[in-house]
């Protein structure tokens, strides 16, 4: 191997006019380790050298006098003036920036440098800014093509799409925390998190083969150093309130709107004039459901480490009271971190995060908060609970009184690693990782009577719980060489994951009306039911990757990935995920290389395939449910029954994903300005999907299937500026995805797929080919009917009458049916986008976050299902009442032809908000060291308090449960402001 | 290390030959052997059963669609409950109601269970002749549901088997085959299944030869207002006759109690979907609640499917049915009950009063069970019903003096021994059948046959139909449209509009 290299140093030697004499020497780590391939270089020249495996080199052609240059990634740049050709021995230093320049990547590490595929950071203070149970909200705004949807209720995780919707199914991301594979990070908290990379690209995301069709998600958490111990502290306490409500009328409205109907439909009026004069405005429902509500975090961490042991070891207390009343989570953290190097070669360690929860949904139903008749006040004169002659709803306030529903549970999420370095550079690495978790829940209703619609007449306790169980073991064996310009690194590996989970449910009548005596059996035992189910998936995957590096010009890297599932039927259990990706760095091309303006370029492009399994465990038989048992006999006893009701899928397989991507990096004026940006093209392929079959297969539920193509493309683009001025450093910073979502294919016989199914027998979405996933359906309208001589002259649907909606004849057949809906929006956004700024001045720095999106709209469904004589929102004042009096909001009807599904109720999903502001305080040193305080900062921050957004309710983000439902709302959580004040402290 | 690395990965490569990634269900069967076990072939055939206390199956979809639907019924309720039942109530609805899609999806679950059973089955391994009666239950009842869909879409898609994905488009048959595959199904039961008395005491509850009969009675009798032809006429008698002859049923004496808790099972009763009011696990299904009284005071339900003034005028004088079906505020129930009057403000929303009138024949009388889980029976098919079939067959064929023997007979029941209801005289055809049908309509009032009776009545005597309706106050009816219903929009995105073709005039 010497010898090769030494062939390769005269060859470059070979290449110089002159002879000359040589330099050699010995580079060391600051740890007294020799340092590979460190770049031996006479400044000004194009001669150098690069060190071996010891860190030694020799160097042809050099002068005396001459300037050497030693670098390496990772390492401060050193350099020499040669007085004598004696050996020289340069000790390099870590570079700490320099080290962040490495990126977490599937399997390993790279440096950013050498990386192919399209991979973005985010680092712990900007985890650490957003106040939210889920670190995941951290990442909204702040990286190019992942679309975060905020859940917004308390301890919910937000809804993660990385570049576009590529499934009908569930299309979440994986989550590699520490190398455990993982479906959510809920039990995270946002201070022990290190970095997180966004893997999006196919030649990143394919080392996970089956399960990265939606992105990658790696989470890095905290690990100690060597050095002294290092205590940190830190806390914020805030207050959150609604940041955005829908509208609704006040009680003499909705009375006077109430009688319109009735007049409308023939009835008698419900309210004299009397008693509309006299009323007021009633009770605000909405105002009665919703608070300013308290949330407070706390933790402290303790790390370091000696020659052979690091640490880390932290506890947090997260507490957040949710603005709808009632509604509240808190968690409690703890983690230790710590690596053991058991000799020169052999390196244990673990990684284990410990957390319990409790969460409460005692709340103020939403729906019921939207629909409660106004008139009825929360209490009457005598102090009862307020109650309503003329909705069904009843008093939300007392439904919440009466409701009892909390649920708390743990979770142990570790992993425990042995690194053995079998030679240099060839290092073997075993994992185990480990995911348990038990959730236990608690529903009570008690007797209770407010009114003849709102009663319960036998109290009822349900008890559920659950465990999961995951276990993953991975044995990979890596290789990095150098050899002269050559540099590989690579992985192989093996690897089995085992996932149980279990669930039980209990509940019974006629338990007492006190919490002691909340338990199973305390009631009726006739009453008594009992269920239990359970579930497992294994895998089994074989995996490798090759990343191979010329002259630090030409990148190319392969990866594999074979996964066996056992949710798949035994033709189809194998899938085979390749990916190839290269990339060229201009930069280092001599012809840029000496360049004042662009100190970085790199090329990239990547293609891969990868793939979906988020299907349920048994889709491939037909199982038997049971409990359908009927009556027989004088006696009227049931007999057991049991049956296939739900219809299976034994040709199940994996959905596929093929993504290309184009991209590159460029930065200007050493970074000042760097640009990041990429094309990307991903084609899902057979599609999992359930499909509610025809009717007539008889089946209740809907059937897994393999149908269809998917195209997601579009442009992910980030610019950064840093620049220092005197004291005064900042940066500004936007990125910008464009999602172009486009259902390419389905089952050709039947190309359409119904969703959004708004509970009135109404679906309000359709996924078909040439349109978005989930694209709304329904009737254009065009205008209100203004008289009869309008609707004599014009297709209209039975039953219309002045006052009515026109609806459009799209056909022109001259009937309004069926054949007249057309699409009427996308839930999916045109473009999503973040603008962050930052800017320190002394000991002073403040930042803020911007994050919107544009181009979707939302099915407002909330107002689109009536049940009765709900309220109104206050679009509903604006209604015709004659003649001339409006064009687009109809006379007040409760149902009828006005309430088809249509465009009247499509709004602009589109928003702005300042996501986060925060201003920060670092006391200074001379002040904090007095009172042996290595560092101290305050802050005060506020997200959402800047909101701009057309759609007049709690939130523009709609988080549903499936992409054919997105983007409908049915009163979704609200969005908060939040204030915070907070304190961080090193010792 | 070396060697502990090498032995690691063959472990895991040999683990992929192994059961690794086998994963079987856990706690539920699959469905391979489960068919071929007596145990499992019964509890597969029972799972039947089960479906007929679906919500659409016998409950909310068939109150919609036969009551509320006819002249019998109005809507209830207050007047903007249900927009689904309003639309059925005045013939205003489109193919998207949520009702009109509940029955066929519904019907269509319950023929899947059918089906279940007669293909898996008969490769059972066991007594062959109770496996020959589980196969002949899921074939009676497989031809019930389709009756059913039949008569409220017309001629149908036919599910005979299990449907692979790629099998899911099916069209529909004509309405013709339909009715003969129906047929053929019933035709086969009656040979195998038992007799009422012939079952088991403990298996009371099950479909029994005479409910073959029986329906098979009613089939022809639609079928003959379609072909007019004489076979079928006499096909419809004979069937009704076997079951008249049989032994096994009789006109039992007190009308009103039919409908009480001491009336289930009596002896006309031929199928009646069995319910108890179980504090746990059901047992029963909201059929009551749905058309229970609406009040504050007596919270029976919600009071749809109340009987509109047209069935209350179609009652002969003193007919003492007429009580027995109808309940008006004021009255007191024979549980003591009070029923309250609206004058009392305590009638459902003080400003919306809603109906002085209930259907008594599913009051239900204090129980364990909640509303939602009263323990009446639902009945399904009853004696009276076979010889009206009787009656109006012997009719059509020429046999008046038949006919009226019939038709007396279940007047003179209803009549209790007291001096109302005289015998019906009358021999000229037309004038018997329009007797036959009247009695048919209080006979058998609000107990879900009526729009489908309305509608074959209407292909023997065009028009008849429209003008009963308009009698009650529907003028939207149109015998060229709504004689069926549409097949669920649903329905048809699903299957494609090329392959299943939506009913004329939707």
């Amino acid at each position: 191997m010497k010898k090769l290299l030494l062939t390769l140093f005269i060859s470059i030697s070979c290449l110089s006019l002159y002879a000359q004499n040589v330099l050699s020497g010995k580079v060391t780590s600051n740890t007294g380790d020799g340092v590979i391939g460190a770049t031996i270089q006479i400044i000004g020249t194009q001669k150098g050298s690069i060190t071996d495996f010891d860190g030694n080199f020799k160097l042809d052609g050099i002068q005396l006098n001459d300037s050497v240059q030693i670098s390496s990634i990772g390492y401060v740049t050193e350099t020499r003036v040669i007085t004598s050709f004696s050996p020289i021995q340069v000790v390099l230093n870590e570079d700490m920036e320099q080290l962040e320049e490495v990126v977490v990547v599937g399997y390993g590490v790279m440096k950013k440098s050498d990386l192919t595929g399209a991979v973005s950071s985010v680092k712990s203070e900007d985890v650490e800014k957003i106040p939210a149970s889920n670190p995941l909200q951290s990442l909204q705004g702040k990286v190019s093509g992942v679309q975060i949807t905020s859940g917004n209720t308390p301890g919910s995780s937000p809804k993660v799409q990385i570049r576009g919707v590529g499934t009908t199914g569930n299309s979440s991301p994986l989550y590699v925390v520490d190398g455990m594979l993982l479906d959510d990070i809920n039990f995270l908290s946002s201070n022990d998190i290190e970095s997180m990379e966004v893997l999006k690209d196919a030649s990143a995301t394919a080392i996970y083969g089956s399960r990265g069709a939606n992105g990658v998600v790696i989470i890095t958490t905290k690990q100690g150093s060597k050095g002294k111990a290092k205590v940190t502290l830190g806390s914020y306490v805030g207050m959150q309130q609604v940041a955005a409500r829908p509208n609704m009328v006040n009680a003499q409205q909705y009375a006077m709107l109430q009688n319109e109907i009735m007049h409308n439909q023939g009835s008698d009026l419900i309210y004299t004039k009397d008693e509309i004069n006299n009323m007021g405005n009633g009770t605000n429902w909405i105002d009665e459901a919703t608070r300013n509500a308290p949330i407070q975090n706390y933790q402290v961490g303790v790390s370091g480490g000696s020659d052979n042991v690091m640490y880390n070891i932290t506890a947090g207390y997260f507490n957040q009271l949710g603005v709808v009343e009632g509604s509240g989570f808190d968690r409690f953290n703890l983690r230790i971190n710590n690596t053991y190097k058991l000799s020169k070669r052999v390196k244990v360690g673990h990684n284990i995060a410990y957390s319990t929860y409790n969460s409460t949904n005692e709340g103020v139903n939403l729906g019921d908060a939207y629909k409660a008749d106004p008139t009825m006040p929360v209490y009457d004169q005598n102090g009862y609970f307020g109650t309503s002659n003329n909705n069904d709803i009843g008093n939300p306030i007392a439904s919440s009184y009466y409701k009892n529903d909390f649920s708390s549970g743990d979770r142990l999420v570790g992993n425990f690693f042995l690194d053995y370095e079998i030679a240099k550079g060839l290092i073997f690495k075993s994992n185990l990782g480990v995911d348990r978790a038990t959730n236990k829940g608690t529903r009570y209703t008690p007797e209770f009577f407010v009114s003849g619609k709102q009663f319960n007449d036998v109290s009822r306790l349900t008890q559920l719980g659950n465990e999961y169980n995951a276990l993953l073991w991975e044995n990979t064996v890596s290789y990095m060489k150098q050899i002269g310009k050559h540099s590989i690194n690579a992985v192989a590996g093996v690897t089995t994951q085992n996932n149980t989970v279990q669930k039980w449910e209990g509940s019974e009548n006629g338990v007492p009306n006190n919490r002691d005596m909340w338990y199973l059996g305390t009631g009726l035992v006739d009453s008594r039911n009992v269920f239990q189910e359970g579930a497992a998936n294994s895998y089994l995957s074989f995996l490798g990757r090759v990343n191979y590096t010329y002259d630090n010009k030409y990148l190319a890297t392969a990866s594999f990935r074979a996964d066996g599932s056992s949710r798949f039927g035994k033709d189809n259990k194998f899938g085979v995920f390749p990916s190839l990706a290269l990339g060229w760095r201009i930069s280092e091309e001599n012809f840029m290389k000496s360049s004042d303006l662009i100190n970085n370029l790199k090329l990239r492009a990547s293609w891969g395939r990868i793939g979906n399994d988020k299907i349920g465990d048994y889709s491939q038989y037909s199982l038997i449910d049971n409990n359908l048992n009927p009556v027989f006999g004088p006696d009227q006893g049931f007999q057991p029954g049991g049956t296939v009701i739900n219809m299976a899928n034994a040709n199940l397989r994996w959905e596929t994903v093929e993504q290309f991507d184009i991209g590159f990096e460029v930065g200007f004026w050493d970074d000042k300005l760097t640009i990041d940006a990429d094309y990307y093209h991903k084609m899902t392929k057979d599609m999992l999907v359930y499909i509610t079959p025809p009717g007539l297969v008889g089946s209740k539920g809907a059937v897994p299937s393999n149908i269809g193509e998917i195209l997601n493309k579009g442009i992910d683009l980030s610019i950064q500026w840093n620049h220092k001025i005197g004291e005064v450093q900042y940066n500004i910073g936007a990125n910008i995805s464009t999602i172009h979502n486009e259902v390419i294919a389905l089952d050709p016989n039947n190309p359409y797929i119904f969703g959004g199914d708004l509970g009135n027998g109404q679906q309000a979405s359709l996924t078909t080919p040439g349109q978005a996933i989930g694209a709304f359906y329904g009737y254009k309208t065009n205008g209100v009917f203004q008289n009869q001589e309008q609707i004599d002259n014009m297709p209209s649907l039975p039953g219309a009458q002045p006052g009515d909606i026109i609806y459009m004849d799209i056909n022109g057949d001259g009937v309004i049916d069926e054949n007249d809906k057309t699409f009427i929006g996308s839930p999916i956004p045109n473009f999503i986008y973040g603008i962050n700024l930052g800017i320190s001045y002394k000991n002073f720095d403040l930042s803020a976050l911007f994050q919107g999106q544009s181009g979707n709209q939302i099915y407002n469904a909330k107002k689109a299902v009536r049940w009765g004589t709900t309220n109104f929102e206050e679009s509903f004042l604006g209604r015709w009442t004659g003649e001339g009096t409006s064009n687009s909001e109809p006379r007040v009807t409760n149902g009828g032809v006005n309430y088809e599904v249509s465009d009247r109720f499509i709004e602009d999903g589109s928003y702005l908000k300042l996501a986060n502001i925060t201003l920060g305080y670092t006391l200074p040193e001379h002040v904090t060291s007095k009172i042996f305080i290595e560092k101290c900062r305050i802050f005060a921050a506020a997200s959402n308090i800047y909101l701009y957004q057309p759609y007049q309710s709690y939130s523009s983000e709609i988080v549903s449960n499936s992409p054919l439902n997105a983007g409908i709302d049915f009163n979704t959580y609200p969005l908060t402001a939040t204030y915070t004040l907070g304190i961080n402290v090193n010792f | 290390m070396k060697k502990l690395f090498l032995y690691t990965v063959t472990l895991l490569l040999l683990g992929a030959c192994s059961n690794l990634l086998e994963k079987t269900p856990q706690g539920q069967e699959t469905s391979a052997d489960y068919f071929k076990t007596q145990d499992g072939a019964l509890k597969a055939t029972n799972a039947i059963y089960e479906s007929l206390r679906g919500w659409n199956t016998t409950a909310w979809g068939p109150i919609g669609l036969a009551d509320i639907a006819s002249d019998d019924a109005d809507k209830g309720s207050t007047s903007t409950d249900s927009y689904d039942m309003i639309e059925l109530n005045n013939a205003s609805y489109l193919p998207n109601n949520g009702t009109i899609q509940g029955y066929y999806n519904e019907h269509y679950q319950g023929i899947n269970r059918t089906n279940q059973v007669i293909i898996n089955v008969p490769e059972g391994e066991f007594d062959e002749k109770l496996k020959a009666r589980y196969i002949a239950e899921a074939k009676c009842l497989r031809a019930f549901f389709y009756f059913n869909l039949v008569r409220a879409y017309g001629g149908m898609p036919i599910v005979d088997r299990l449907l692979n994905p790629e099998e899911y488009k099916v069209a529909r048959s004509t309405r013709e085959e339909t009715y003969a595959f129906i047929i053929k199904d019933l035709e086969e039961a009656v040979e195998v299944l038992p007799t009422k008395s012939q079952y088991d005491l403990a298996e009371l509850g099950r479909v029994t030869k005479g409910t073959a009969q029986a329906l098979l009675a009613k089939v022809y009798l639609f079928q003959a207002s379609f072909t007019g032809s004489n076979e079928d006429y006499q096909k419809s008698l004979n069937a009704a006759e076997a079951l008249i002859q049989s032994g096994e049923y009789n006109l039992y004496p007190n009308f009103a109690e039919i409908f009480r808790l001491e009336g289930e099972n009596c002896s006309e009763s031929i199928f009646e979907v069995q319910t108890h009011d179980f504090q746990q696990g059901g047992g029963s299904s909201q059929f009551t609640e749905i058309q229970g009284i609406r009040s504050n005071v007596l919270n029976k339900g919600w009071g749809f499917n109340v009987p509109s003034k047209s069935l209350r005028d179609a009652f002969e004088t003193n007919d003492p049915r007429y009580d027995a079906t109808i309940i008006t505020a004021g009255q007191t129930l024979y549980d003591g009950e009070v029923v309250p009057r609206p004058e009392d403000g305590i009638f459902g929303d003080n400003s919306d009063p809603i109906s002085e009138f209930y259907s008594y024949k599913v009051y239900a009388p204090s129980h364990n069970g909640g509303n939602n889980n009263s323990p009446m029976n639902i009945r399904l098919l009853r004696y009276s019903d076979i010889v009206l079939v009787a009656a109006e067959a012997s009719n059509a064929l020429g046999n008046s003096s038949k006919a009226l023997g019939y038709l007396n007979n279940v007047r003179a029941r209803a009549r209790a021994g007291q001096n109302v209801l005289p015998d019906v005289t009358v021999s000229d055809p037309a004038q018997l059948r329009e007797a036959i049908w009247n009695e048919r309509r209080v006979e058998l009032a609000m107990e879900q046959h009526r729009y489908f009776d309305l509608m074959r009545m209407d292909n023997v005597s065009p028009g008849y139909a429209k003008s009963k309706l308009v009698e009650n106050g529907d003028n939207v009816f149109d015998a060229a449209k709504n004689k069926v219903y549409p097949i669920p929009q649903a329905e048809i995105n699903a299957v494609g509009s090329d392959i299943l073709k939506q009913n004329p005039n939707y």
